[in-house]
């Protein structure tokens, strides 16, 4: 009993000794044969990339007072349940709407059908506001009217898709003048178009 | 005999071993440096890949995540408030909420209901954070970190240890106005005043605008890849400073700019996470600091070049050879000039050198291998130790032409060793052109009456037997410099057939096939020469061509030349 306890055990330690000695050596043979030292082919034309790493430090304190801003910003209301409009500091227009600040992202690109296309941006959302695209040529005359309605996005409304006809704008310089209105809020914004 | 202590022993260090190698492969680094906004790109702030990555993190390493950054959530409020007002519950009461405070990595919603645990206990069917940004993440596949990095940007919530209420409910900042200004009005749109919705919303809409690259009457992605005029901030919160084109380059920057319509400026850059001044806006900054400190690189690392140019030098890099003519099994020295326009710095040494490889067939033996070489198939190593992104270096190497005659070309492309080729298409090419004869050039003849050169000589009407002197000019274009004595002067000679004799030999000529020596003691390549001598009419009326090239004597000719002296007798 033992003698085969005895040979029990040197197998055991053999087997352990083996794997160990497998697992400790596995990483150094795959970066050899990775680098092409063992098989003698190189990597081609694909990227090696290595796995991102996630950042599990502790935030810095600078990124900690983050939300202590965040704080801030909002300080009037939080989850109050009372209104929680900035009215301190702004005053209606004569119409008594509250101004909305529209922006011309582009003025008139070709798109792929030849057509332009005007896209703009309006600081408010509304969702009854209208977007009125009107193309002036220098003598003020009026060559294009259209209406858009307008899409909320994340903390301001786009006018939803202006495409015009080239053909409805003759070579020249124009006026490009985008008007938002809801009942609450109205703006505009002109950018000059040459064809 | 081994006894049980000693297999004890054994097992401990085989175990001890084997959690040493587990650990060393799969502990992940650390992202030890602060984010760098040089590297900052208006045009290009995260990539289309990384954006949609939305197997970034599992589940329990978002929720991992989330722990890390809120290591002690002040949950009683107990700690001083940064705010004023006392400790953080007094100041929070103040404000009609009260505590305890529930820090996101401990928040739980219903997204159906939209009840959560924010001061109470779980609600039924609530699922945590970490669940709900998964769960959107992979519905609308966009990377579960975008989502987490503008929690952060938008309302600081990832790191904060004492969260308000709103904090959640406008977690992303979606369908809240960045100015409100109707008296009265909700600061954000009720609709999606809850967390879950919110992730929703904001994970739809990055989905949206990846997916929609267009604005017309049913959707607009309003800042398209393309050219685009984008606010430096809102002109409500300071001075007007109007737009500037950003000429975006991919999707994931549309969306993150249709998401938050404002670009950083440069004082803004300049900042860190700090304050830049009156026309500094911050979200796309802060998304890309963030990014990159919590996550890493925004963009996926690219290698690419230009060639800037290419110059040919003789064996001893003493002249510049200007022509692609080499004699056959010639040397020379090739300096490649390139820039790195890619986003990775390139390095000579290293696993990775940056090196010149035959491309097209790619890894095959150059034609031109010289034993300088790495291998036929590796021409050399970058010069410099390293070119960053936009930095210009150079390879520079020997090449040996073929031994025999006939048109060669060369492709060739960068690489990094063991990683990846940096190919356009099929890489440069060199092109050389292989004879047994020394390259020249034919640049021109004059005629004078005679050697003191004071009056011209009219070549198309010269008199019968008519002396001229004229002197005849030629650009050496070999890599070999011409000498006027020595073993192997360079001299004029008859051409087509060569070593003819001249019908214009006259006296002072070396031989009627060889007019003269050079006149100058040493042309070296890319010098022209020239060769002075007597020329006589036939005597005969009428038109004669007669053809010279230079000789390397006793050595080998110079390449073919039909350009030829023309003489006209009247």
């Amino acid at each position: 009993m033992l003698v085969t306890k005895k040979i029990k055990n040197k197998k055991r330690v053999a087997i352990i000794t083996a794997v160990a000695v497998l697992l400790a050596a596995s990483p150094f043979v795959y970066v050899y044969a990775f680098n092409g030292n063992l098989f003698g082919w190189q990597k081609s034309n694909t990227s090696q990339e290595q796995t991102p790493a996630i950042n599990y430090d502790e935030p810095t304190q600078e990124q900690i007072d983050a939300g202590n801003d965040a704080k801030a910003d909002s300080d009037a209301t939080f989850d109050s349940g009372k209104g929680e409009g900035d009215d301190s500091t702004t005053t209606p227009l004569p119409s008594g709407k509250y101004a909305a600040e529209v922006t011309i992202i582009d003025s008139g690109s070709t798109n792929g059908d030849g057509d332009l296309s005007i896209r703009a941006s309006v600081d408010a959302i509304d969702s009854e506001g209208k977007c009125t695209l009107n193309i002036l040529t220098k003598s003020g005359a009026v060559v294009v009217n259209q209406t858009a309605d307008t899409q909320a996005q994340s903390s301001y409304s786009s006018c939803l898709g202006f495409t015009v006809s080239k053909s409805d704008v003759p070579s020249g310089t124009y006026t490009v003048k985008i008007t938002y209105s809801s009942n609450s809020h109205e703006g505009s914004a002109s950018a000059e178009l040459k064809l | 005999m081994i006894s049980k202590l000693n297999i004890h022993s054994i097992t401990k260090t085989v175990l001890f071993m084997l959690v040493f190698v587990m650990s060393s492969s799969l502990v992940s680094p650390s992202i030890a440096n602060a984010a760098d906004t040089s590297q900052f790109s208006a045009e290009n702030i995260i990539s289309d890949n990384i954006f949609t990555n939305s197997s970034s993190m599992s589940v329990d390493e978002i929720q991992r995540f989330l722990n890390s950054k809120v290591p002690n959530c002040d949950t009683m409020g107990t700690k001083r408030s940064e705010l004023g007002g006392g400790t953080r519950a007094q100041y929070l009461a103040s404000k009609g909420i009260s505590v305890p405070i529930t820090c996101l990595k401990d928040f739980y919603e219903n997204p159906a209901t939209k009840e959560n645990n924010y001061g109470k206990a779980i609600p039924a069917g609530a699922i945590s954070a970490a669940q709900i940004v998964s769960n959107y993440a992979k519905q609308f596949n966009i990377n579960p970190q975008v989502l987490l990095v503008t929690f952060q940007k938008e309302n600081g919530l990832v790191t904060d240890e004492w969260p308000t209420p709103k904090q959640f409910t406008q977690a992303l900042g979606f369908g809240c106005p960045d100015v409100v200004v109707s008296p009265g009005a909700p600061a954000c749109d009720p609709a999606y005043s809850s967390f879950s919705s919110q992730v929703y919303q904001a994970a739809r809409y990055f989905r949206g605008y990846m997916d929609n690259q267009y604005c017309n009457r049913n959707w607009c992605t309003t800042y398209l890849v393309g050219n685009n005029n984008i606010k430096w901030q809102d002109p409500r919160v300071g001075p007007n400073c109007g737009t500037s084109v950003v000429n975006i380059r991919n999707k994931a920057t549309s969306a993150l700019y249709s998401y938050t319509p404002y670009r950083p400026n440069q004082a803004a850059l300049n900042a860190g996470y700090g304050t830049g001044d009156g026309c500094s806006a911050y979200g796309n900054r802060n998304f890309y600091l963030y990014f990159s400190d919590w996550f890493g690189a925004t963009k996926d690392p690219s290698f690419s070049w230009q060639v800037v140019s290419q110059t040919i030098y003789d064996e001893n890099k003493a002249a510049i050879i200007p022509t692609d003519y080499l004699r056959k099994g010639e040397r020379v020295i090739v300096s490649l000039k390139v820039k790195n326009t890619g986003s990775e710095i390139w390095f000579k040494d290293g696993p990775n050198p940056v090196r010149l490889g035959i491309e097209n067939q790619r890894d095959s033996a150059g034609v031109f291998c010289d034993p300088t070489w790495l291998s036929c198939s590796r021409i050399g190593s970058i010069v410099e130790s390293q070119i960053a992104p936009g930095d210009e270096g150079h390879f520079e190497f020997f090449l040996t032409a073929p031994d025999s005659i006939g048109e060669f070309r060369q492709y060739a492309a960068p690489l990094l060793e063991n990683r990846a080729w940096m190919s356009n298409d099929t890489g440069f090419n060199t092109y050389i052109k292989t004879n047994d004869k020394y390259a020249w050039e034919w640049k021109s003849y004059d005629a004078w009456t005679d050697s003191t050169k004071t009056t011209r000589a009219d070549t198309n009407a010269l008199s019968p037997n008519q002396t001229i002197f004229v002197t005849l000019y030629a650009k050496n274009t070999s890599s070999t410099a011409w000498t006027k004595a020595g073993t192997n002067p360079t001299r004029l000679g008859t051409s087509h057939e060569i070593d003819r004799t001249s019908q214009f030999c006259t006296t002072g000529w070396i031989s009627c096939i060889r007019p003269t020596a050079m006149d100058q003691t040493t042309v070296y390549p890319g010098q022209t020469a020239s060769f002075s001598f007597y020329v006589k009419a036939p005597a005969n009326k009428g038109e004669y061509r007669e053809y010279f090239q230079p000789v390397l004597e006793y050595k080998a000719w110079t390449t073919e030349d039909f350009n030829h002296m023309f003489l006209k007798v009247i």
